[in-house]
C-alpha cells in the first residue's frame, strides 16, 4: 500500500520510483492557495522538483532531500525524502465532481 | 383546499394552510406585481413550440397558484412558495427559470424549505433546487436521513430521494485542533454509491482503496 501524508484538503501519495520533473525550486513552493480562507499549504525544502497540470497547479513532486509542509491552520506535516503524486480534496455534485474550497 | 386539476400530496408543507402561514410568515417583503395578460407577464421570454400548449399550461399553473394563494390575479408568484405548494413545475420551463433567476435559486430553496425540495417531482428543477440549497444543510433541516454510517474516518448521512439518486455528505473531523482545544468538523458531498465515510473520504481524494494516511493534520 502506497504512503499518503494528508494536510487539509492536500493528499500526498508517494510514489515507488523516482520521477522526471520540468520545474524546479528551492526554498519553499506553495503546493495550493485555500480560495475561501486565503491560507496558503506551502512546501519547505532544500531542492524540490515539481510538475504542474493544465489548471497550473502542482500535481506531481521530487523531493530528494525530503520538505516540511506548513500551512496556518494545520499542523506540519514532514514528508520523507521521495517522488510524491498531489491530490485536492473535490466534492460530488449532480453528474460531476468539483473542487473543495479548504 | 386541493386545487381542481392540482396534486395533492399528503404531508407537503405549504399546501393550503401551509401557503397562507408561509404568506403571513414572508409578508412585508417586497413582491412584483403586473397587471398584463397571462403569457405576457415575463418580460422578454418568448415561447417555444407550439403557443396554445405553452399558454394553456401557464394559465393552469398561474390558476393552481392562485387557488394556493400564492398570487393574485395580475401577479407574478413567489417561486418558493409556489415550490412549498409543489406547482412551480407547473409552470413551463422557460418561465420557471425566470422565477427562480428573479429571486435567486437559494432564497427560493430556503423559502419553500429542505422538505419541499426533496418532493420536487421534476428532476431537474430538485437538482437545482438541492444544490442552491447545499447538500449538508438539505439532510439535516429536513430531519430524513435514513442511513448514518460512522467509522474512524467519519460519519456518513444518507437521504433516499424516491426516483432519483441518494443524497450523501461525509462528515469529518479535522484533524488540528482548534486554538481552544476543540476540533471542528466539516462535510463534503460524495457520490451515493459510497456505503461508508472511510470510502467516501477517499472518493474526494480519487482513491479506491487503501486511503490509510501516515499522517494527517
Amino acid at each position: 500500500m502506497k504512503k499518503t501524508y494528508r494536510q487539509g484538503d492536500i493528499l500526498f501519495i508517494s510514489m515507488d520510483t523516482p520521477i522526471h520533473t520540468d520545474e524546479t525550486a528551492a526554498g519553499s513552493l506553495e503546493i495550493a492557495q485555500g480560495e475561501v480562507t486565503g491560507h496558503a499549504h506551502v512546501l519547505h525544502a532544500g531542492a524540490i522538483g515539481f510538475d504542474t497540470d493544465r489548471e497550473k497547479r502542482v500535481s506531481r513532486l521530487d523531493l530528494p532531500q525530503g520538505g516540511a509542509l506548513r500551512h496556518d491552520e494545520h499542523a506540519p506535516i514532514d514528508l520523507p525524502p521521495g517522488s510524491y503524486e498531489v491530490r485536492r480534496q473535490r466534492e460530488y455534485a449532480y453528474g460531476e465532481p468539483i473542487s473543495a474550497d479548504d | 383546499m386541493v386545487p381542481a386539476g392540482g396534486r395533492h400530496v399528503p404531508g407537503r408543507p405549504g399546501c393550503g394552510g401551509g401557503c397562507r402561514q408561509a404568506l403571513l410568515r414572508l409578508r412585508g417583503i417586497p413582491w412584483h406585481h403586473a397587471d398584463r395578460p397571462v403569457g405576457e407577464f415575463v418580460p422578454g421570454v418568448r415561447p417555444h413550440g407550439p403557443l396554445h400548449g405553452s399558454r394553456s399550461r401557464l394559465a393552469r399553473a398561474l390558476q393552481l397558484s392562485e387557488d394556493n394563494k400564492v398570487c393574485g390575479p395580475g401577479q407574478l408568484a413567489r417561486p418558493d412558495l409556489l415550490t412549498s405548494c409543489g406547482i412551480l413545475e407547473d409552470f413551463p420551463p422557460e418561465i420557471r427559470a425566470r422565477l427562480i433567476a428573479q429571486a435567486g435559486a437559494e432564497n427560493v430553496a430556503r423559502g419553500a424549505g429542505a422538505g419541499a425540495v426533496l418532493e420536487v417531482d421534476d428532476t431537474e428543477l430538485r437538482h437545482q433546487l438541492v444544490e442552491a440549497y447545499g447538500a449538508k444543510d438539505l439532510i439535516f433541516d429536513s430531519e430524513v436521513f435514513s442511513k448514518t454510517v460512522k467509522d474512524d474516518f467519519g460519519t456518513l448521512y444518507r437521504v433516499e430521494v424516491p426516483g432519483d439518486e441518494d443524497i450523501c455528505v461525509v462528515k469529518v473531523l479535522n484533524a488540528t485542533p482548534e486554538p481552544d482545544g476543540t476540533f471542528q468538523d466539516y462535510f463534503l458531498r460524495v457520490p451515493p454509491y459510497v456505503q461508508t465515510a472511510r470510502e467516501a473520504v477517499a472518493w474526494t481524494f480519487d482513491m479506491e482503496e487503501g486511503y490509510a494516511p501516515v499522517a494527517q493534520t
